[in-house]
């Protein structure tokens, strides 16, 4: 049981590593940009 | 499958019995800054000027045209990128620019200027977008290289040095509202 | 025949003998491959240049590297219109730039006229002509015939 448990444990410590938090983070800072990118069409380009 | 869900959700959620605090906390760290890393060497290749050019509507038009102007050959050497002028360097309006060019994706997969006179009939409206960019934020991309407070009008010529040191320096105009064209050749100019 | 025969002897006497000087191309001899000289630039002054005679077209006094003059954008009058002369301080273009081809005065610049470097040409710094003029300016011309 505690064998199983330890390799779960690394693989959601993989999976979180590896794959969630690299997704979460682009997805985060593309959902920025958007954001930002719309609020410019709306708004006019930065500085006017 | 939804044991194999149940089993890992419980997994998640709990404290881990097996690995330390170390271990998680500074490995998460480590993973961090190579994601990182990755992250902005790949958002710089998309400003390189291989990147740009690989599509074929900048290199047989736009790429074609800068190759003669001072931009990209002069005495000393000193050029300038696709992005240099194109792509701002404040981080949060590059990711605005970067999230924008899924519309040149989008026109890269449909063909929105893939010949030469579809490449034509929107230029104007192209430069125009340019052009009302950078008199909104005062020429910045000009500006990370050319320094106004820099400029010896000793060293230039009778004209630059007249129109520099009047409506340039009371910011009554800003470098893109003389000097259009510098870079690429101008769309038809004729009233719209 | 011998008219043909002498007019032969003529061109390999002055080619041969004489070895025409072509001031463009330089001493080297012709079955050789002659030196460009080195490229030059434009002066850039802004100094008003003497016009050969009234009518001249003025010569340009800047340098107008990579300045657009097409269907599409015309760098030159971007300072040179009329409109433009308080802004840029450039000298507008002449009333005769206006007048198309059957005389009638239009109000922008003629379609004849848009191609301002058919005529108007910048000069290069430095260097004489290559080739020497015998061009005499009629003002020189009325004075020579008033001391006689």
């Amino acid at each position: 049981m505690s064998e199983m448990q330890k390799k779960e444990e690394f693989r959601t410590w993989l999976f979180l590593t590896a794959v969630l938090a690299p997704v979460l983070a682009v997805l985060v800072v593309s959902g920025y940009g958007f954001v930002v990118w719309i609020s410019q069409i709306i708004g006019g380009p930065p500085g006017s | 499958m939804r044991d194999f869900l149940r089993r890992y959700w419980r997994t998640l959620t709990r404290p881990s019995a097996y690995y330390s605090l170390g271990f998680l906390t500074i490995g998460g760290f480590v993973a961090g800054v190579l994601f990182w890393g990755a992250f902005n060497t790949a958002m710089e290749f998309t400003n390189t000027e291989q990147f740009c050019i690989a599509c074929h509507e900048m290199r047989d038009n736009v790429y074609q045209e800068i190759q003669p102007t001072i931009h990209f050959t002069n005495r000393s050497g000193v050029r300038a990128k696709c992005s240099d002028c194109h792509v701002p360097k404040d981080w949060t309006h590059k990711m605005a620019r970067k999230m924008q060019a899924s519309k040149e994706v989008w026109g890269w997969i449909f063909g929105t200027i893939s010949t030469r006179e579809k490449f034509l009939a929107k230029r104007r409206e192209l430069a125009e977008r340019e052009w009302v960019r950078m008199q909104a934020n005062d020429s910045l991309e000009c500006r990370n290289c050319h320094e106004f407070g820099s400029m010896d009008f000793t060293r230039q010529s009778k004209r630059a040095a007249q129109a520099h040191s009047t409506s340039l320096q009371s910011g009554e105009k800003t470098c893109i509202d003389c000097h259009k064209g510098i870079a690429h050749r101008l769309p038809d100019m004729a009233k719209q | 025949m011998s008219a043909a025969r002498g007019f032969a002897f003529l061109l390999f006497f002055c080619t041969g003998v004489f070895a025409q000087h072509d001031p463009l191309r330089g001493p080297a001899p012709f079955e050789e491959t002659a030196r460009p000289a080195p490229l030059v630039n434009a002066e850039n002054d802004d100094k008003k240049r003497v016009r050969s005679y009234a009518m001249q077209p003025p010569t340009i006094p800047h340098k107008t590297d990579n300045y657009q003059l097409d269907r599409f954008a015309n760098r030159c009058m971007m300072c040179h219109a009329r409109t433009r002369a308080p802004e840029t301080q450039a000298t507008p273009i002449s009333i005769t730039h206006y007048v198309d081809r059957d005389g009638n005065f239009l109000a922008d610049v003629s379609p004849r006229r848009y191609f301002c470097d058919q005529c108007h040409v910048v000069q290069m710094e430095g260097q004489p002509p290559p080739v020497k003029s015998t061009f005499r300016d009629v003002d020189e011309i009325i004075r020579s015939k008033a001391r006689k």
